[in-house]
C-alpha cells in the first residue's frame, strides 16, 4: 500500500495541491537532520508552504496551546545521528524496494 | 546363449526427431552388443508402431525389446502390453526416454543425439539382465465401505448395492441424510431438498445389500486393497433399534427441551430426540449430556411410556470388525465460522445470521414454520445478503466455495417470494456455472433485488443519521459507482463458505490419504482421476475432496461406485512385480528398514531374527533398498546388476562397446 | 506536545514498581510518513531502536502505538532470513550495529494488564472515581494489524483495565475507529468528520469522558473539538484523558503532577462532580 505513495512521489504523480507528500517529505527531512521529530517545526513549516492563511487563522490556538504549556519550541538533535546518517548511507536499496515480506521481489530472492 | 534385443527409435512426430538424429541413433543402435535389430518410426505407440515390434519379435524370436521414446508414465504401459501380446514377457522390455530427458531440454541437434545415444546404450546394456517377472493375482473382496451417509455416500452405496455387492454405510450422525436434509430448497430448479432426498434415504435403509450403521465411526482401517478391515464403533443410543417402532411417544413425554443442532440451535428439541422427522433409521436417540436420568438420576418417563420396552438406558459401545475389499469417503464439509470475521457482527449483533441459519427460517418444519423472521418475530423490511464470507479470503479461506453464489440467489428469491422485503445482494463475482444456473440468475435479477458489486467491509450498528437508527448498515465499496455505501438493512444474511470437516486430518490418517493445501481429501489427479486417491482401494467423492453442489457431488458418488465395482467385479486385481526382496541370508536384523517403509509393508520376524516384507503392501517405492546397509534388499526390475549397469554404460561411451 | 503522556507514564510506572527507564539516545520510529517516501531506510529508524534496546537488554516499551506498529513490523521482518533482513544488516554494519532479534516490543497498557496485573494496580488505589463514565478509545492501531495484544475489532484490555481503577467503561463500538491521524493536517474536514463520529457515539452511550492510549488520538478529539463544533454545529466539550492520567487520578496523584493541567478542555467540572479535586 505505501508502495502507491512512493511510486506516486517518485514519479511526481501526486495531484496539485495535494498536502500528504508536503508533510510526509517535511518530516523525513526533520528525521534526517535531527534523528527525531520536531512538531513545530514540522507543522508551521508545512503550514507556510501549504496554507498560509490558515497558518494565520492557527496562531489563536497555538497561542493557547503555548499557555498550557505544549508547544516545544526547542528540537532535539540526537547523538547517534551521524551514525545513523551512515548506516543510511550505506543502504543500497533505491526508495522502491518493494522488500518487505510477502511481497513479490522478496518471494523471488 | 545371449540376447537377441530389438531396439525401436521413435520420432514421436517431430518432439524427438525435432532434436535428436533419429536415423543416426538407429543406426548407432544397430551396432551395440546383442542388439539383433535398430529400427526408427514416426510413431512407435501407435497401431503399426506396435506392430512392428510384435513382427519382430516373432519372426526375428527377440528375447528383449528396447523402445526409446517418451516418458515411461506414458507408455510403458502400452509397449509392455504389446510386448506380451506378442508372446514375450512384459518385464523383459525396457524403455528409454529420449524425449522428457532429452529432446525436450535442449535445442542443440548435436548435444541431443549424444545424450540419446548414452541413454540407448544405457537401455541396451542394462536391458540384457532384465528378469521374466509374473504379475501377482490377488483376490478381491467385493464388500464396500462407505463412510459418511450424506446424499453422495447414499448415491454410492445404492449404485454399489444395486449390482449386488455388499455396502457398509457408516454415518456419524442418528440419520442419513447429511446437509442436505436441512435444506429448504435447492437450486436452480427449486426443488424441495426433503422431497428429492427422502426417497432415497428410504431406499438406502430398505436396500437388502446395504447394512446402514448410524450414529457409528470408524476408528481403525487396516490391511491392503481387496483385503481390508474396517473397526467401526457404533455408539450407544440408549434405544433398542430392534424394538423401536418410531411411534415418537418417547419424544411427547420427554420433559426437557434443549436446543437443536439440527435447526443451527434456533429452535428446539427434546432430550430424547430424531434430528428430524423423516430421519432414516426413524429410531430416537438420547442426547446423555443433557437427559435428565444421566445427569441427575431422575425421570424415565421415556422408557415408562415405551409400549415396546425399547428404551435401553444400560446400552453400551458397540466395536464391529468388517472385511472389505474397498472404501469410499464421502463425509462432506463443514460450514465457516462467521464469528472469526469481527467486522461481520455475528455473533454480537441480532439479526446477522448465516445462509444455514436462514435455510431454517424458511423451511417448512422449521423453528419458525418457515416464516422469515426477524429476532423480535417481526418480517424484515430489507435484506441484505453477503457472498464470500470466510471465502476468496487470505486471511481466512483462500479458495473458492462454489455454491455460495447460487444459494445466494437463491435466499434472494426465498426473501422476495416470501415477504415484501428489500433485498440487497452483495457480490464480487457471480458464478453461475451449471446447468440452468445462468438462466436462475437472470430470473432473480427480475425479481427487484438490488445487486452491489463490492466485498462488505463492515455490518455495525451505530447509526450516522436518522435513516440508519435502529438497523443494521452494511458498508460496502460499490465499485461500479465508485462510491463506499451505507445501506441500512434489518437482516444481514452471511454466505459461509465450505470447508473441510474439523475430523478431516484424523480421517485422513486413518485411511492413509492426504489433504491438499487448503485441508480437503486429495485426489489421485485432479482432472482425470478426480475420486481416486494415492491409495489403492481408497476413494473420495463428494464435497469432503472439495467444495460442491448437488448435481456434482451425486456425480462423484457414482463415479466412486464404478471405480470400485471395476474391480470387485472381477473379484481379483492384478498387482505390479517390481517389489521390494529381502535377502534372508544378508539380512543382519538391523530393523532400519521397518520404519523407514511409508506403506507399513516391512515387518520383523522375532524368531528367526529378520525383517520380511509383505508383497502385496509393497509399491516399490525403493527406500528400504537404499537404506538396507547390508545391501540385503534389491527391488525386481531394479536390482543392483541392473542399475550399475546402466550407470557405467551412460558412463562410457565404449562400455561393452 | 505529549509532556502529559510522559509525566503521567512517569508518575504511574514509578508507583507500580515498573523500572522504566528511557532509551537512551532513541530516534524517531518514522511512523507512516517516513515510509511514504523511503521504505528501507524508515526500516532501518525502527532497526537502530532495537539495537539501542538490545543493549540494555531490556523490553521495549512504547506508549504510542504508531511507534508500536512501525517497530513491532521491524521486528518481525527481521525475525526471518530474508532480502530483507540482509539489506538492513548489512546498513547496521556500517556503523558496527547489529541486531540479534531478541527485543520484544510491547505498548505500556499491555505491559500493566499483563504484566503487573489486577491485584498490584487495585492495591496501589487511594482515591475512588467510582460513577465516572468513560469511553476507552483504544484507536487504529493498537490492535491491529497485528492482533497480538487483543481482538482486533472489538478489544477489552483497557476496559478491563479502567474496571480496575473504579471507573464505568461505556459500551463503545468505535472504539478501534480512527481519529484520523495526520489527516488533521492534510485533509482537516474528512479528520473532523471521523472525530465527530467518535465524540458523537461517545455521548450517545453515556461517556462523560474520553481515554485515550495514544498522543496523536488525543490530540485530533481534544485540540480540535472546537474545529468539530464550528464545522458541524455540535456543541461537543468531551475532556479527554491519557490513561496513565486517570489511573494516576485513582492513585491520588494531583491534577498537576499527572500534567492534566495542560489540557485545552478542563476537565475539572467533571472530576470535580465525582470527588474532591487535589491540585
Amino acid at each position: 500500500m505505501y508502495e502507491l505513495k512512493r511510486l506516486a512521489i517518485e514519479f511526481g504523480l501526486t495531484p496539485k495541491g495535494a498536502k500528504a507528500p508536503v508533510v510526509a517529505k517535511l518530516f523525513v527531512d526533520i528525521v534526517n537532520k535531527n534523528g527525531r521529530i520536531a512538531e513545530v517545526p514540522l507543522v508551521s513549516r508545512f503550514m507556510l508552504k501549504t496554507n498560509l492563511l490558515g497558518a494565520f487563522k492557527m496562531i489563536p490556538r497555538a497561542a493557547k496551546m503555548y499557555k498550557r504549556g505544549r508547544m516545544p519550541i526547542t528540537s532535539h538533535k540526537i547523538e547517534g545521528i551521524a551514525e545513523l546518517e551512515k548506516c543510511a548511507g550505506a543502504m543500497t536499496e533505491p526508495m522502491i524496494s518493494g522488500l518487505h515480506p510477502g511481497s513479490a521481489r522478496e518471494e523471488r530472492s | 546363449m545371449s540376447e537377441k534385443i530389438g531396439v525401436y527409435i521413435c520420432h514421436c512426430g517431430l518432439n524427438i526427431a525435432k532434436t535428436v538424429d533419429c536415423k543416426a541413433l538407429a543406426e548407432y543402435a544397430s551396432h551395440l552388443p546383442n542388439v539383433a535389430v535398430a529400427r526408427d518410426y514416426q510413431f512407435m505407440c501407435s497401431n503399426p508402431g506396435q506392430e512392428i515390434i510384435q513382427n519382430d519379435i516373432r519372426e526375428m524370436g527377440l528375447t528383449r525389446v528396447v523402445v526409446a521414446s517418451c516418458s515411461p508414465l506414458m507408455h510403458e504401459p502400452t509397449f509392455r502390453r504389446a510386448v506380451a501380446s506378442a508372446g514375450l514377457n512384459p518385464y523383459l522390455f525396457q524403455m528409454a526416454n529420449i524425449r522428457e530427458q532429452c529432446s525436450w531440454i535442449t535445442q542443440n541437434r548435436v548435444l541431443a543425439t549424444e545424450r540419446a545415444k548414452d541413454i540407448v546404450r544405457a537401455a541396451v546394456m542394462r536391458v540384457n539382465f532384465n528378469e521374466p517377472l509374473e504379475v501377482q493375482k490377488i483376490p478381491v473382496n467385493s464388500n464396500v465401505l462407505i463412510v459418511g451417509g450424506g446424499i453422495t455416500g447414499i448415491e454410492a452405496a445404492l449404485q454399489i448395492a444395486d449390482s449386488g455387492k455388499k455396502v457398509y454405510l457408516v454415518e456419524k450422525e442418528p440419520t442419513i441424510g447429511g446437509y442436505m436434509a436441512r435444506f429448504d430448497k435447492t437450486f436452480p430448479t427449486l426443488d424441495c431438498a426433503a422431497c428429492i432426498l427422502t426417497p432415497k434415504m428410504v431406499s438406502v435403509e430398505q436396500h437388502d445389500n446395504i447394512e446402514l450403521l448410524t450414529y457409528s465411526d470408524v476408528t481403525d482401517f487396516s490391511g491392503y486393497v481387496g483385503k481390508f478391515t474396517a473397526k467401526i464403533r457404533k455408539r450407544p443410543r440408549y434405544v433398542d433399534e430392534d424394538k423401536c417402532t418410531g411411534c415418537g411417544q418417547c419424544e411427547e413425554k420427554c420433559p426437557l427441551s434443549v436446543p437443536s443442532e439440527f435447526d443451527c440451535k434456533l429452535g428446539k428439541r427434546k432430550a430424547i430426540y430424531r434430528p428430524f422427522p423423516q430421519a432414516v433409521p426413524n429410531v430416537p436417540v438420547i442426547d446423555r449430556e443433557h437427559c435428565l436420568y444421566f445427569t441427575k438420576g431422575v425421570c424415565r418417563v421415556c422408557e415408562k411410556f415405551c409400549a415396546h420396552h425399547a428404551i435401553d438406558f444400560e446400552q453400551k459401545e458397540k466395536y464391529i470388525e468388517v472385511p472389505v475389499g474397498s472404501a469410499i469417503l464421502a463425509t462432506g464439509f463443514d460450514l465457516f465460522d462467521a464469528s472469526r470475521i469481527r467486522e461481520y457482527g455475528y455473533g454480537r449483533l441480532p439479526n446477522v445470521i448465516t445462509s444455514i441459519e436462514f435455510e431454517r427460517l424458511t423451511h417448512a418444519s422449521g423453528p419458525t414454520a418457515g416464516k422469515i423472521q426477524l429476532k423480535n418475530g417481526k418480517p424484515p423490511e430489507s435484506v441484505a445478503i453477503v457472498h464470500c464470507v470466510g471465502s476468496r479470503d487470505q486471511n481466512y479461506n483462500e479458495h473458492c466455495s462454489r455454491v455460495c453464489c447460487m444459494y445466494s440467489l437463491k435466499s434472494a428469491h426465498l426473501v422476495r417470494e416470501k415477504t415484501d422485503a428489500k433485498v440487497y445482494e452483495f457480490y464480487i463475482d457471480m458464478r453461475a456455472f451449471g446447468k440452468g444456473y445462468e438462466e436462475f440468475y437472470k430470473r432473480v435479477l427480475h425479481e427487484d433485488v438490488t445487486f452491489i458489486r463490492g466485498r462488505v467491509a463492515e455490518i455495525t450498528n451505530v447509526a450516522r443519521d436518522p435513516s440508519e437508527k435502529g438497523k443494521l448498515i452494511v458498508v460496502a465499496e460499490d465499485t461500479l459507482l465508485g462510491i463506499v455505501r451505507r445501506v441500512p438493512v434489518d437482516m444481514v444474511v452471511l454466505s459461509v463458505g465450505l470447508e473441510p470437516r474439523k475430523d478431516a486430518a484424523q480421517l485422513a490418517r486413518i485411511f492413509g490419504i492426504s489433504r491438499s493445501k487448503d485441508g480437503f481429501f486429495l485426489e489421485r489427479h485432479p482432472k482425470l482421476a478426480p475420486v481416486s486417491t494415492a491409495a489403492q482401494g481408497i476413494y473420495v467423492a463428494g464435497s469432503c475432496q472439495s467444495p460442491k453442489d448437488i448435481p456434482d457431488c451425486v456425480a462423484q458418488g457414482a463415479a466412486a461406485a464404478a471405480n470400485v465395482l471395476s474391480f470387485a467385479d472381477k473379484g481379483e486385481i492384478e498387482l505390479e512385480p517390481t517389489t521390494a526382496m529381502i535377502n534372508d541370508e544378508a539380512c543382519s536384523g538391523c530393523k532400519i528398514c521397518v520404519g523407514l517403509c511409508p506403506y507399513l509393508a516391512i515387518s520383523f520376524d522375532e524368531s528367526n531374527n529378520r525383517a520380511a516384507i509383505t508383497s502385496v503392501l509393497c509399491k516399490g517405492c525403493g527406500v528400504c533398498v537404499a537404506a538396507c546397509p547390508s545391501g540385503a534388499i534389491e527391488q525386481q526390475n531394479f536390482t543392483n546388476k541392473q542399475l550399475v549397469t546402466e550407470i557405467e554404460a551412460i558412463c562410457s561411451q565404449d562400455y561393452g562397446v | 506536545m505529549n509532556k502529559a503522556y510522559d509525566k503521567s507514564t512517569q508518575v504511574v510506572c514509578k508507583a507500580l514498581d515498573i523500572d522504566l527507564a528511557e532509551l537512551n539516545d532513541w530516534n524517531c520510529c518514522g511512523a507512516s510518513a517516513y515510509l511514504s517516501i523511503h521504505e528501507m531506510k524508515a526500516h532501518l529508524l525502527s532497526a537502530r531502536n532495537l539495537v539501542l534496546a538490545e543493549k540494555e537488554k531490556k523490553d521495549l516499551v512504547v506508549v504510542c502505538p504508531a511507534c508500536l506498529t512501525t517497530l513491532t513490523k521491524t521486528n518481525h521482518y527481521l525475525a526471518e532470513e530474508t532480502r530483507f533482513k540482509r539489506t538492513i544488516d548489512t546498513a547496521l554494519k556500517a556503523a558496527n550495529l547489529q541486531y540479534r532479534g531478541s527485543v520484544t516490543v510491547r505498548h505500556l497498557l499491555e505491559v500493566i494488564v499483563n504484566e503487573v496485573g489486577e491485584q498490584e494496580v487495585k492495591a496501589r488505589i487511594k482515591r475512588k472515581l467510582s460513577g465516572l463514565k468513560v469511553a476507552p478509545y483504544y484507536g487504529c492501531q493498537l490492535t491491529r494489524p497485528f492482533g497480538e495484544i487483543d481482538d482486533k475489532e472489538f478489544p477489552v484490555i483497557l476496559d478491563r483495565l479502567l474496571t480496575w481503577i473504579g471507573v464505568e467503561p461505556v459500551d463503545f463500538p468505535l472504539k478501534t475507529k480512527c481519529c484520523g491521524g495526520l489527516l488533521m493536517m492534510t485533509n482537516e474536514d474528512v479528520a473532523l468528520g471521523l472525530n465527530r463520529n467518535l465524540l458523537d457515539c461517545a455521548k450517545q452511550n453515556g461517556a462523560e469522558c474520553i481515554v485515550t492510549i495514544c498522543p496523536l488520538c488525543h490530540m485530533n478529539i481534544e485540540t480540535y473539538q472546537g474545529d468539530v463544533n464550528k464545522m458541524f454545529g455540535t456543541d461537543f466539550k468531551v475532556p479527554t484523558l491519557y490513561f496513565t492520567q486517570l489511573m494516576g487520578l485513582a492513585f491520588g496523584f494531583s491534577r498537576k503532577e499527572l500534567g492534566i493541567d495542560e489540557e485545552m478542555i478542563s476537565s475539572r467540572p467533571l472530576l470535580e462532580k465525582h470527588f474532591e479535586v487535589v491540585g
